[in-house]
């Protein structure tokens, strides 16, 4: 058993969990939902021991470093924050009714992990660029933001194809309004944190602390996104359907400067690891 | 501002937010664009002709593709977004501060007006960042050192050209690339050793390594980069028939010597190498090029009093050994070239960063009031769904 063998554990609780709040949403009553949320907390509490015990184990064999640094890692622990974001802000948002999206969501980043070739899960050595006290600043507010960006993109997707299909009251668009634009409050801060630390690194490290090389620039226009949704809905009082639309625009922002910069051969860059 | 100004049709629209979303768009489109368009800065320029049809080059030229996030239609952009901002805060300034007189008026601080100063705090701090970074593109200065270890350098030529004093001594004491032992092809560490002598002749030794920048007079140096400079030692490789083999480290013109199972005792010098072999047709031996494509060393070897033979020996073929047949009593192998490095170290001073700083602050703690001090957007406990 090592912590990858835990991370498949964690994808199959987070998969019941999803199951169960599909089974809740059905008769949704407040006793129904402790066991698809206590399965959630199961999950979640296997998967930052899984977490830990990389950590640990990377110092046990002498490379030393949280587990933030390569694309294994970097899938597992989005998957983590994407849960974490849920937990923490479920009581006071009810994200529990999007429940099934999230924690399908967070298995299925996990299940990439096993189905995308030549994915390297063993701990590897950190390069002389990450040898740095900003990684876990850095890495963890980038991927808390990205985790908010998706509870807000799955609460548009649900905004859009509920309001396509009709059963839509005028109070059920305004609570997921609501959820969306206090996600986005949320990631929108953490992404400033992660860009401003992420500058502050670059300086110390290359000596510039923005360079426009294509993954800082993507986080910029992502950033970008968020700014027109939170301008659009603050000061225009947008709402519905076009602010829905924004927010599932930021997710791809979000995906291109995650995933796309670091493998789409149309960008390059020195960004391009983790 | 006046108020028979303020609602000019002009004026309410370079400070409407809708302005502002435009202008937002449009900067993340131009960002799109130099994402996808090569960058001059960061190709060479045969790779984009190469890329890029000739009529291509010359309209993505016109519009300042090539260098998006400096060409006058990205810095037009940002301009544009600081004056609606600028417009915008100057219109909405008189109202918030009677808004202000008016929520404080029983002496206690409302939070809807620490709410709404949120707005001044967060968009003073993106100001400061662009001011910042104009500073940066105005007055910053970069540029590189190479040198090997024992080097000395007192100035630097800068991207622009200009050549600057450092104000300090720089001297390369030592530089080292550390692979990973369990890791071999990874690198662990490039660490440059630095002696650094004031105008007093004061002198201060300190490690330059990757995350850890040294001060020097009045400028930053960075551990950036590494270059080779020639070659430290060979290993040159003899296998006897028994199949034992050993690796002898030598350098052009020297020699060691071996003895083999049985017979005397054989000197082996190194008279000539080529980084990339290629035999004219009259026979002579030259570099093609300056690139490590085929290097080549090439042995006298000789045996006792016998007169020396020589034969060429390959890094990229180790099995070929020329004359030699199967039954030879021992060949020669190329086994390793260990390259000189010396250390490439930039060196710059960027006056605008302190802004983006300070500006960065602002920008954070203007977020934090605005969305976390408004109780209209305070999160809440959702109604029972």
């Amino acid at each position: 058993m090592d912590d990858t063998t835990l991370n498949q554990i964690v994808m199959v609780v987070y998969m019941v969990s999803a199951a169960a709040f599909l089974w809740t949403n059905l008769a949704p009553e407040p006793k129904r939902w402790r066991i698809p949320m206590g399965v959630a907390w199961l999950g979640f509490g296997l998967h930052t021991s899984s977490l830990i015990w990389r950590w640990i184990h990377s110092y046990q064999i002498g490379i030393g470093h949280a587990p933030l640094t390569n694309r294994y890692e970097s899938f597992v622990f989005f998957a983590w924050s994407i849960v974490a974001i849920f937990l923490v802000f479920d009581r006071f948002l009810g994200l529990r009714r999007f429940g099934a999206a999230i924690l399908a969501g967070g298995a299925g980043l996990i299940g990439m992990t096993s189905l995308i070739p030549g994915m390297e899960t063993t701990v590897t050595p950190l390069m002389p660029a990450l040898q740095s006290n900003w990684l876990f600043f850095h890495v963890v507010t980038c991927f808390l933001a990205y985790a908010a960006f998706a509870v807000a993109f799955f609460t548009g997707i649900m905004s859009l194809t509920r309001a396509r299909g009709g059963n839509l009251t005028r109070e059920s668009s305004l609570q997921l309004d609501d959820v969306m634009y206090r996600m986005i409050m949320v990631g929108f801060l953490l992404l400033t944190l992660g860009i401003i630390s992420g500058s502050a690194w670059a300086y110390r490290a290359w000596g510039r602390y923005w360079g426009f090389d294509p993954k800082e620039t993507w986080s910029l226009i992502t950033w970008t996104v968020y700014a027109v949704f939170l301008h659009a809905r603050i000061t225009k009082g947008w709402a519905g359907k076009r602010l829905a639309v924004i927010a599932i625009i930021g997710f791809l922002s979000v995906i291109v400067t995650y995933w796309g910069v670091n493998h789409l051969d149309i960008f390059k860059g020195l960004h391009s690891y983790g | 501002m006046k108020s028979d100004q303020t609602h000019h049709p002009l004026i309410v629209f370079l400070s409407s937010t809708r302005l502002t979303i435009i202008l937002l768009i449009l900067l993340g489109i131009a960002s799109i664009a130099g994402t996808v368009v090569i960058q001059r800065g960061t190709s060479e320029e045969s790779h984009i002709q190469h890329v890029y049809s000739p009529g291509t080059i010359r309209l993505l030229d016109a519009i300042g593709a090539f260098d998006m996030y400096h060409s006058p239609f990205y810095l037009g952009l940002l301009i544009a977004l600081a004056l609606n901002l600028i417009v915008c805060t100057l219109r909405r300034l008189p109202r918030d501060v009677s808004l202000r007189r008016r929520l404080t008026s029983e002496g206690k601080p409302d939070p809807r007006g620490i709410a709404r100063f949120g707005f001044y705090v967060t968009h003073a701090g993106f100001l400061t960042i662009l001011a910042g970074a104009m500073l940066s593109g105005l007055t910053g200065v970069e540029g590189m050192l190479w040198m090997l270890p024992g080097e000395t350098a007192e100035t630097f030529t800068t991207l622009r050209g200009d050549t600057l004093a450092i104000g300090q001594t720089v001297r390369c004491d030592a530089f080292r690339i550390d692979m990973y032992e369990n890791d071999p092809g990874m690198v662990r560490e490039y660490r440059t050793d630095l002696t650094l002598t004031d105008s007093q002749g004061r002198s201060a030794q300190h490690v330059l390594r990757v995350n850890g920048p040294v001060s020097a007079g009045g400028f930053m140096l960075y551990q950036a980069s590494y270059h080779v400079a020639g070659i430290e030692y060979f290993e040159v490789g003899v296998r006897s028939k028994d199949g034992t083999a050993t690796s002898y480290r030598v350098n052009e013109g020297e020699s060691f010597e071996f003895v083999p199972t049985e017979g005397t005792t054989v000197s082996v010098a190194v008279e000539q190498f080529v980084s990339d072999f290629q035999r004219l047709d009259d026979g002579r031996v030259v570099s093609r090029s300056d690139e490590y494509a085929n290097p080549a060393a090439l042995l006298s070897i000789r045996e006792g009093s016998a007169d020396a033979r020589k034969q060429w020996v390959f890094l990229n073929f180790p099995n070929f050994h020329g004359a030699s047949g199967p039954d030879a009593a021992y060949v020669f192998s190329f086994d390793r070239i260990q390259p000189r490095f010396g250390t490439g170290i930039q060196i710059s001073r960027d006056p605008g960063s302190i802004f983006v700083w300070l500006g960065s602050v602002l920008l954070i703690c203007g977020l934090m009031l605005s969305f976390f001090m408004d109780p209209s957007k305070r999160f809440r406990n959702p109604s029972p769904a």
